[in-house]
Formats: structure tokens, C-alpha cells, sequence
């Protein structure tokens, strides 16, 4: 199968899939004990608002009807207003991806950085000191709530040096990354931890091989030996760990952004559900969904990009 | 090359059994030395009781971790936490485990239409990730434990479902199964009584794992205040509770923090050390 007709096959395969959120994130409000116009206008609406909201909303028709009225909304980026009606919905959700993409991304660097650097270390003397450190934090950061190092980064790091702002998402780009230092680093130490124990395994795996074993043997530099054969070939399997845990992640903000008063998707949300506030928690919930699927289509057209052998299956 | 690497391995291996089962214990002894500790604390002393008069004091001898806002004990609340955040960490641990081996064992014994069914609709639980699939059923049916044990089984279940399926394509094509199905015995006893007692090892494994997820998404959920609800002492709602004072008290959030570690901890042990066993 050539690469393109790969990438096609996928991007055809991801369609269903992000219907199907669509799907749930419709439901869900459906799912809410009473009528769903009064969930839709707010718990304080008014009776004329809620009967307009159900008329406008086409409320009164077949559930069916509903669901194709909501995805045609939704195709044209319209999701609605906010329970104030002060800003519409897709602002409101486009602010929050922006905030929570940028963690999510460098955090993602962060956790690379950690577990390559702590397997590499691991995996060349088994057994040895820096082995069991690895072991050790792959079974024990698991067991660290991420809020929890959140607050003792702000207590321990933020508040004695003034370096880190706590709260608040600022204007400049050098300064936003400023911003999402310490929760990216919370969300890697959460995150690292699965990705060690894989590529532990997957290094020794590469480092024990009889290419490296024939390429050392005819003279391939060290430096190059550990980077373009060990590696590149031990970093493979892990690429669909990636996406997984950006499925973790981008879950991981909700609760990270709260602890540090960042406005991302996960702030927001978490605010619009004490808030019932109907329409941001639908618009969230598709957007977190939908992005999940395509960072899951993009990790698998990145593996067949560096391992054809990928697109066999 | 590998009969050389399989030699070097061999004594490890031995070692490896030694640490396996003292692993197994410390983590067994952890969660039942805080549960005994627990319940011994909730019969003895009131982990809400207010005294006004004594509120945000520091550790001291009288209150070794000591006072809240509302001049409640700190050490008391967190070890009394342990009854509720323990046994609702298993509970919600074994929940998912039921309903994902049952709908496991339908898929891969019920025929194609249930097995596509039940993996489609685990794929599409899939996109979701677990926060927020706990915060929309939050959402949908109000915060509390309740909206936590519902959200967790709708999410956990898919690992589950997926393990047992793969097993029972295996097992149902083994000579005792078809042996049994020869002897005259039904689906279901084949399925429940000879497939499935071959799946669960791997399935206790999954488990334990889940446990320290559980402990930590209970946690979590609270600490965004759409778990439990106050005054009841729960470790991630005395840490939300505790962020106001960050700065001026940090004795209520670092001992709560420090019993969810152990906790967790404890059953990283457990997991960690059914995860080697089960790879021998």
C-alpha cells in the first residue's frame, strides 16, 4: 500500500469515529434527568426563554431530527452562546484550546525528555543503580495525584523564587511559556512513568539486536551507533504509547489547569459543569474528543512515515 | 546470542522471586495496616468534630498534623479518610473489572454481532479521556460518589472487555473447550466455567493496576469539588479545601497528599509485583 492511499484509508476511518463523539456529546445532554430545553437555557431561565430555546433548538422534534440539526450546527462553528450569553461558545472553547495546546504540547516534550533520558541511563547496566532509580519511579510516580504535585510545585517552587507566574494565561508568547512550565513538568512527572518501563525494555531489546552487534562491528562511531540504530529503532514501538498517553494528557489538564489556575479546555469545563452550563461542556467535550481521535490518526500516519512495515497491518 | 542472554538471566530470575513476594507483602501490609488504623480512628475519635477556638494551628504535639479552618484535627481526618478512600479505590477498581469480563467473555463466545457491538462501543468510549467522561457524568447525574462509580465503569470496562476477548479467541478453540462443548455442556457453562477461570490472571493484573488509577481519579474528581462533598473526610476535598491556605498553612495539604502516595503506593506494590509474576 502506498503512503497515500495509507493516509487516505485512515482519514476515511476517522470519520465514524468522530461522528460517534458527536454522537455522545449530543446524548449526553439528552441523558440529563428532565427536559432538555431547561438544561439547555440554565437552571434560572424563564419559562419564555426555555419554550424559545426549544423552539429554536428544534427541541420538538424527533430525536433523530435533533442530532442532524446539532451536527449541522456544529459543521458551521456554531455551538451556541454561553449561559450569560455574553460569548459564543466556539470563542469561548477556541481561547481554551489554545491555552490547553500549548501545555499539552510542551508537556508531551517534557515526558519525551524525561523517559528517554531516564531509560537511556536504565538500559545501559541492567541491574545497575540508575536501573533501579528508573524502576523504582516508574512504579512510584504512578502513584503521585497530580494536583497534589501541582500545589507542592507552587508552595516549594513558584512562590519562593518568583519565577513562575501562578494563574492567569498572558499575552506574550515568552511569557506563556513561562506560564505553562511548572504544570507541564506536573504533567510529565505523571505521565513519564509509563512511557520509562516501554522504552526501558525497548532499548535493551534494540541494544542486545544483531545489527547493533554487526554495526559495531564494523566500526560505527559510538555517538552515532546509540542514535541513528538504538534509538530510532527503540523509539518505534513506543509512538502508539504516545498517543495514548496524549489521551492521558490532554485528561491530565483538567485537573492541572484547576490546581494552577490556568484558563484551559479543563478549567473551563470543570467551571461550566458547577456552572451547568450546557452548551460549554457539549462544545468541550466534542472538541477534547475530537482531538483525541486525530492525534491517534496522526501518531499512526507518523509510524508508517518511519516504519512502513506499519502500514502492512 | 539468545541462549547466552537466557543463561545470564537465569539466576536473576530467582532473586526476582524473592523480591516478587516481599513486594506483594509490604503493599498488602500497607493498605491493611492504614485500613485497621482507619477504622480504629473512625470508631475512637469524630473526624468532623469543630473547635473554633483551635483552628488552623501548626503541627504540635497535640495535633501532630495539625488543625483545618474549622479547627478540626488534620491527622484524624486523614486517617479516618482511609475507610472511604480505600475500599471505594477496590470497589471502583472491581466494578469496570466485572462488567469489562463479562461483556469480554459475550464478544469473543456471543457471536459477531455482540463482539462488534461491544468493541465498537469500546472504541468509542476510547476518544474519551477518563476526566472527562467522569465530569460529563457528572454533569448528567450530579457530583458524588455515585456519578464516580458510574462514570468509572462506563470507562474502565473497555481494557477489560478487550483482555478477554483476545484470551477467549484462544481458549474457545482449545481441545478441553471443545471437549467440553462435545460432552453436551451449554455455552454459557463452557464460557463461565472453563473459559473464563483461564482469562482471570491476567485480569487480577489489570486490576490492581486500576486500583491505584481509581485511588487517584477519586481523588482527583473531589479535589475539583465534584466528588465527595464536605464535612465528610475525604484526602482530595481536604486538599481542595487546603489550597485556599496554601501559603499560610501548608500542613493541610501536604499530610492528605502524603496518605494518597502511600495508599497508592501500596497498591503500585501489589500490581507491580502481580505484573512480574504473571510475565514468568
Amino acid at each position: 500500500m502506498t503512503q497515500l492511499k495509507f493516509i487516505a484509508l485512515r482519514l476515511v476511518q476517522a470519520v465514524p469515529s468522530i461522528l460517534a463523539v458527536s454522537v455522545v456529546s449530543f446524548l449526553m445532554l439528552r441523558l440529563v434527568p428532565g427536559d432538555p430545553a431547561r438544561v439547555l437555557a440554565g437552571p434560572r431561565a424563564s419559562d419564555a426563554t426555555i419554550a424559545q430555546v426549544r423552539a429554536s433548538m428544534g427541541l420538538d422534534q424527533p430525536l433523530v431530527t435533533q442530532y442532524l440539526l446539532y451536527l449541522g450546527r456544529a459543521i458551521n462553528g456554531d455551538f451556541g452562546v454561553n449561559l450569560t450569553g455574553s460569548s459564543p461558545v466556539l470563542e469561548i472553547v477556541g481561547n481554551g484550546a489554545v491555552v490547553t495546546g500549548t501545555l499539552a504540547i510542551v508537556a508531551l516534550i517534557f515526558t519525551v525528555i524525561i523517559s528517554l533520558t531516564l531509560a537511556l541511563l536504565a538500559a545501559r547496566r541492567p541491574e545497575g543503580i540508575a536501573d533501579h532509580i528508573a524502576r523504582v519511579y516508574s512504579v512510584g510516580g504512578l502513584a503521585l495525584p497530580s494536583f497534589w504535585v501541582a500545589l507542592m510545585l507552587i508552595v516549594l517552587v513558584a512562590l519562593p523564587t518568583g519565577w513562575f507566574p501562578v494563574g492567569g494565561w498572558p499575552t506574550d508568547f515568552g511569557a506563556r511559556l513561562n506560564a505553562v512550565f511548572l504544570p507541564a513538568l506536573t504533567l510529565a512527572l505523571s505521565l513519564s512513568p509509563i512511557l520509562v518501563r516501554s522504552l526501558r525494555s525497548s532499548l535493551l531489546e534494540v541494544f542486545g539486536s544483531d545489527y547493533v552487534l554487526s554495526a559495531r562491528s564494523i566500526g560505527v562511531g559510538k555517538r552515532r551507533l546509540l542514535w541513528s540504530y538504538v534509538v530510532r529503532n527503540a523509539l518505534l514501538p513506543s509512538i502508539p504509547l504516545v498517543a495514548v498517553i496524549v489521551g492521558f494528557l490532554l485528561g491530565g489538564t483538567v485537573v492541572v489547569e484547576s490546581a494552577y489556575n490556568l484558563p484551559g479546555l479543563g478549567q473551563i469545563l470543570v467551571g461550566a459543569v458547577s456552572n451547568r452550563d450546557a452548551n460549554v461542556v457539549q462544545g468541550i467535550v466534542l472538541t477534547l474528543g475530537t482531538m483525541i481521535i486525530l492525534v491517534y490518526l496522526l501518531a499512526d500516519v507518523l509510524l508508517s512515515l518511519v516504519d512502513p512495515r506499519a502500514r502492512q497491518s | 546470542m539468545t541462549g547466552a542472554i537466557a543463561m545470564l538471566r537465569l539466576p536473576r530470575k530467582k532473586r526476582a522471586v524473592r523480591h516478587r513476594s516481599s513486594k506483594l507483602w509490604t503493599g498488602t501490609s500497607i493498605l491493611a495496616a492504614m485500613l485497621v488504623v482507619g477504622v480504629i480512628v473512625n470508631l475512637t475519635a469524630d473526624p468532623i468534630a469543630q473547635d473554633l477556638t483551635q483552628r488552623l494551628i501548626p503541627p504540635s504535639l497535640a495535633h501532630p498534623f495539625g488543625t483545618d479552618e474549622l479547627g478540626r484535627s488534620v491527622l484524624i481526618r486523614a486517617l479516618a479518610a482511609t475507610t472511604l478512600d480505600v475500599p471505594l479505590a477496590i470497589g471502583a477498581a472491581l466494578l469496570p473489572a466485572i462488567l469489562g469480563t463479562l461483556l469480554g467473555l459475550l464478544a469473543g463466545y456471543g457471536g459477531r454481532i455482540a463482539d462488534t457491538v461491544v468493541m465498537r462501543l469500546g472504541d468509542m468510549l476510547q476518544a474519551f479521556p477518563s476526566y472527562v467522561l467522569m465530569i460529563v457524568v457528572v454533569f448528567i447525574i450530579g457530583p458524588g460518589i455515585n456519578a464516580f462509580l458510574i462514570a468509572i465503569a462506563t470507562i474502565n470496562w473497555v481494557a477489560y472487555a478487550r483482555l478477554v476477548r483476545s484470551q477467549v479467541l484462544v481458549i474457545r478453540e482449545m481441545d478441553y473447550v471443545h471437549a467440553a462443548r462435545i460432552g453436551g455442556l451449554g455455552g454459557a457453562r463452557v464460557a463461565l466455567r472453563h473459559v473464563l477461570p483461564n482469562a482471570l490472571p491476567q485480569v487480577i493484573v489489570y486490576l490492581a493496576a486500576d486500583a491505584v488509577l481509581a485511588l487517584i481519579l477519586l481523588s482527583g474528581l473531589s479535589f475539583l469539588g465534584l466528588g465527595v462533598a464536605s464535612p465528610t473526610p475525604e484526602w482530595g476535598l481536604m486538599i481542595n479545601q487546603g489550597r485556599l491556605f496554601v501559603q499560610s498553612a501548608w500542613w493541610l495539604t501536604v499530610f492528605p497528599g502524603l496518605m494518597i502516595v502511600i495508599a497508592a503506593a501500596g497498591f503500585s506494590l501489589i500490581s507491580d509485583a502481580l505484573d512480574d509474576w504473571s510475565r514468568v
